[in-house]
């Protein structure tokens, strides 16, 4: 068996009126796609964000790629990637220029010929020297896409990644989440497009209420409610989540 | 600290700066940039002309500024300390926390960012300090410059210690009343020793500072106080020695702040990243147009459903009316217009019998006046929901079925019941104190003006407010983009806007002054003072409201004409 890349071990996550996290335990491995999914409240981002580093889990550990992020952050950070779902770019930054910096907080010797694989493979091509501002939003998504794949992280966390792409840059980035996989990277994808989790997730993770309801390779969620196994995961989702609609 | 924030840093203020630069190749940025700049020479560049120094400036003038340095420094430390329980966390921008806290960084390393950001401001900051010091012939430009710079710097500093320490007593666990304890026992190292010198003012002989002076320096005040008089000394030093003990004195401090800060991180993400969200949400709401009202409404957890009703048939420019109305009492500035109005109902009523003075009813007349003028030339802006704000709207109000009169008659209509309220309150006001003040005869006089200025402020209210929605009709690239990217061109902008303001105003106030002046001076003549001068205003006020009409029905017709993308 492989050493988890991603390792969440009793994770809780409580603010002052709510535990928006509750015992929550996973494993990614490389080459994993772990589909986390969920109605909204669920605890997603919230678990997406600890995992990160950006929110201090109440209780809990996370290790990623081996270090605990609690006693050595940066170098957890180092292996890791996180793509949010707002692209939240540098208003006064071309994109080569938010590249440049991405390259040397990572320290990636060879950042400018990768990122220019990056910006083809992204069709960014030609914009290197635009402001984010005059960018749609799916360009935005693509350069934020770009700067976190930019150090070819051992662990990807995707919190909605298609949101704003057209679908040209929907394929390709569902092609660029396989091969990162394929490359033995561990990724986490959060999506209420259930279509897509189903398409390039190998594991899945239903959340409910900051608790896991199911968890397991695609293959197993489906076996764990036989009577749908035929069916989508939009049937499991919606039984497992008790939103499942009486019959007619 | 991190060579890849140090390039951050520096990108990121110069791409700021060159964006600003190049966008000056437009009219709508370079015509109100030439303005702004002329501004600014005429009050500063050339002391002569516009200057209020006439070069007579005392010593006991310049040592009363000097001395007002010091409570000025140590509010600006209070209010870093008295805000870090709310904000218990770097100030970071939502770029910043949605990248950085991801990245292989130390919190260190991000604090130190945090501190190297804003210099470039800080230097431009430090250059006005500079013009500022070319009207007071006491001051060095040089000094003022460095030492305005260097404020501003222990002022971040200031405050950044103050929420580090925030955020480390957070994490210890302690909340509420604890996490105040910093601010009071700051403010009582500064008030207590300047409450034990306190004397009542008394007559002013000798000028001001001679009553502040000993309040700041005699007693326990002279040891306390001495690192705020002596970094005070710093811009306003008057020689080089001077300078010299007070750059001693903030290099010390800087120093202090800087370790206190490095030894008092703790885990602040989480903290940092609700302030930059919250913070952006307000900036969203600002830059879209909603100004100060708009940071109202992003506060709002609940509103209270309206009483004010509305039928489901009747004209288009009835519903913009409601709309207007509902949206504005709930988060435009009016109820706080009409309180601050209430108060000086009370000084009217209450300061005479309180201060056995007839000064304070003049008082009350004189502040009455200029808040009412305030009210009238500022009603536009006040609005939350006026044109200006709602162009970001324009391909909604386009796609509705209404014409750009109806649109604009309901926010002209709307503005001007809204300014009625305080305006009438402040008119109540300035009555009471001048009943108080004014002989038998002569409160027919005060009646009379009573009478002509309460159907006269909505009306010139309207009038501002329509002419402010002209010119954004006129010019609705300027104005959005304004709104969405402000900067220096802005202070042009709004000279601008003034300029208009006034011309039109004075154009359209002809015939409606000339109807006023014909019909006081007639009852006058008759001896009908009172009556003369309520319906010379009733008149007055008609004439206004049909000019404005009739403005209304051509710029709504602008409206109809222009394209939903006014870019």
């Amino acid at each position: 068996m492989l050493r988890a890349m991603i390792e969440v071990t009793d994770l809780v996550k409580e603010y002052e009126s709510a535990r928006a996290v509750d015992g929550l335990s996973f494993s990614v491995e490389p080459g994993q796609v772990l589909g986390l999914v969920g109605p909204n409240g669920a605890g997603k981002t919230t678990t997406m964000r600890c995992i990160c580093g950006v929110l201090q889990p109440s209780e809990g550990t996370i290790r990623v790629a081996g270090v605990d992020l609690s006693v050595d952050a940066v170098s957890a950070k180092r292996n890791m990637s996180f793509i949010p779902d707002d692209p939240q770019l540098f208003d006064y930054l071309t994109i080569a220029e938010h590249l440049k910096f991405y390259g040397r907080v990572y320290g990636v010797a060879d950042a400018e010929t990768h990122a220019a694989e990056l910006l083809r493979e992204l069709e960014l091509t030609g914009k290197e020297d635009q402001l984010p501002g005059t960018l749609s939003r799916g360009m935005k998504q693509k350069v934020a896409i770009a700067c976190g794949l930019l150090h070819r992280p051992k662990a990807v966390l995707f919190d909605e990644p298609l949101t704003g792409l057209d679908p040209v840059a929907i394929r390709r980035i569902k092609q660029t989440i396989k091969r990162l996989a394929a490359a033995g990277s561990a990724v986490i994808i959060s999506s209420h497009l259930l279509g897509l989790v189903e398409e390039i997730a190998t594991h899945l993770m239903l959340m409910q209420n900051g608790k896991k309801v199911l968890h397991g390779s695609l293959a197993e969620v489906k076996e764990s409610i036989p009577d749908l196994k035929d069916g989508g995961l939009e049937a499991i989702f919606l039984r497992a989540t008790g939103y499942e609609e009486e019959p007619a | 600290m991190h060579p890849a924030l140090l390039y951050l840093a520096f990108r990121q203020s110069a791409g700021g700066l060159k964006h600003r630069l190049v966008r000056l190749k437009q009219p709508r940025y370079f015509v109100p940039a030439l303005l702004a700049i002329a501004y600014f020479w005429l009050s500063f560049g050339m002391p002569g002309l516009l200057s209020r120094n006439t070069g007579e400036a005392t010593s006991s003038r310049f040592e009363l500024y000097r001395l007002f340095v010091v409570p000025g420094l140590a509010m600006m430390m209070l209010l870093g300390w008295a805000t870090a329980p709310s904000r218990p966390a770097p100030a970071f921008t939502r770029p910043e926390a949605a990248q950085l806290f991801v990245l292989p960084l130390t919190r260190r390393d991000l604090v130190r960012y945090r501190l190297l950001r804003p210099q470039m401001v800080f230097v431009l900051l430090g250059c006005f300090f500079a013009l500022g010091a070319l009207r007071a012939p006491e001051m060095s430009s040089l000094y003022a410059g460095i030492g305005g710079f260097l404020l501003l710097n222990l002022a971040s500093l200031n405050a950044m210690t103050a929420a580090l320490l925030a955020n480390r007593m957070k994490h210890a666990g302690l909340r509420g009343f604890w996490l105040h304890i910093p601010s009071a026992l700051l403010l009582a190292v500064i008030a207590v020793p300047v409450a034990m010198n306190f004397q009542a003012m008394g007559p002013i002989e000798g000028g001001a500072d001679k009553w502040l002076a000993p309040l700041l320096t005699d007693g326990l005040a002279r040891y306390t106080l001495w690192p705020i008089r002596e970094i005070g000394l710093v811009p306003m030093a008057t020689s080089l020695s001077e300078f010299g003990e007070g750059l001693s004195a903030v290099g010390v401090l800087v120093v202090a702040y800087y370790v206190a800060c490095m030894l008092l991180v703790a885990p602040f993400e989480e903290s940092a990243l609700e302030l930059a969200e919250t913070t952006g949400r307000k900036v969203d709401a600002m830059r879209s147009g909603g100004g100060f009202a708009a940071l109202a409404a992003s506060r709002m957890k609940k509103a209270r459903t309206t009483k004010l009703k509305l039928a489901p048939t009747g004209p288009s420019w009835r519903a913009v009316l409601w709309q207007t109305l509902v949206a504005e009492w709930r988060v435009g500035p009016w109820k706080l217009a009409v309180g601050l109005s209430g108060i000086l109902v009370l000084l009217a009523a209450f300061g005479e019998r309180l201060s056995h003075s007839r000064a304070t009813g003049v008082f009350a007349i004189g502040l009455s006046a200029a808040m009412g003028m305030m009210l009238i030339m500022m009603c536009p802006r006040m609005m939350a929901t006026g044109l200006h704000t709602e162009m970001r709207r324009l391909a909604v109000w386009k796609a509705l079925p209404i014409s750009g009169y109806a649109m604009l008659r309901g926010k002209v209509w709307a503005g001007a019941i809204l300014v009625l309220v305080p305006g009438v309150v402040v008119l109540s006001a300035a009555i009471t104190a001048a009943l108080g003040v004014a002989k038998y005869d002569e409160m027919v006089i005060v009646l009379g003006i009573f009478l002509a200025a309460v159907p006269l402020v909505p009306a010139l209210a309207m009038m501002m407010i329509g002419l402010e929605s002209a010119a954004v009709l006129m010019f609705p690239a300027w104005l959005s983009s304004m709104n969405s990217e402000p900067g220096f061109e802005t202070i042009g902008r709004n000279l601008l806007s003034l300029v208009v303001r006034m011309l039109g105003g004075s154009l359209l106030s002809i015939i409606p002054g000339g109807l006023f002046a014909a019909i006081a001076v007639v009852g006058a003549m008759s001896g009908q003072i009172a009556p003369a001068l309520g319906t010379a205003g009733l008149v007055a006020a008609i004439a206004l409201v049909g000019e404005m009409e009739f403005v209304i029905w051509l710029v709504g017709k602008r409206f109809d004409e222009i394209d939903a993308t006014p870019e």
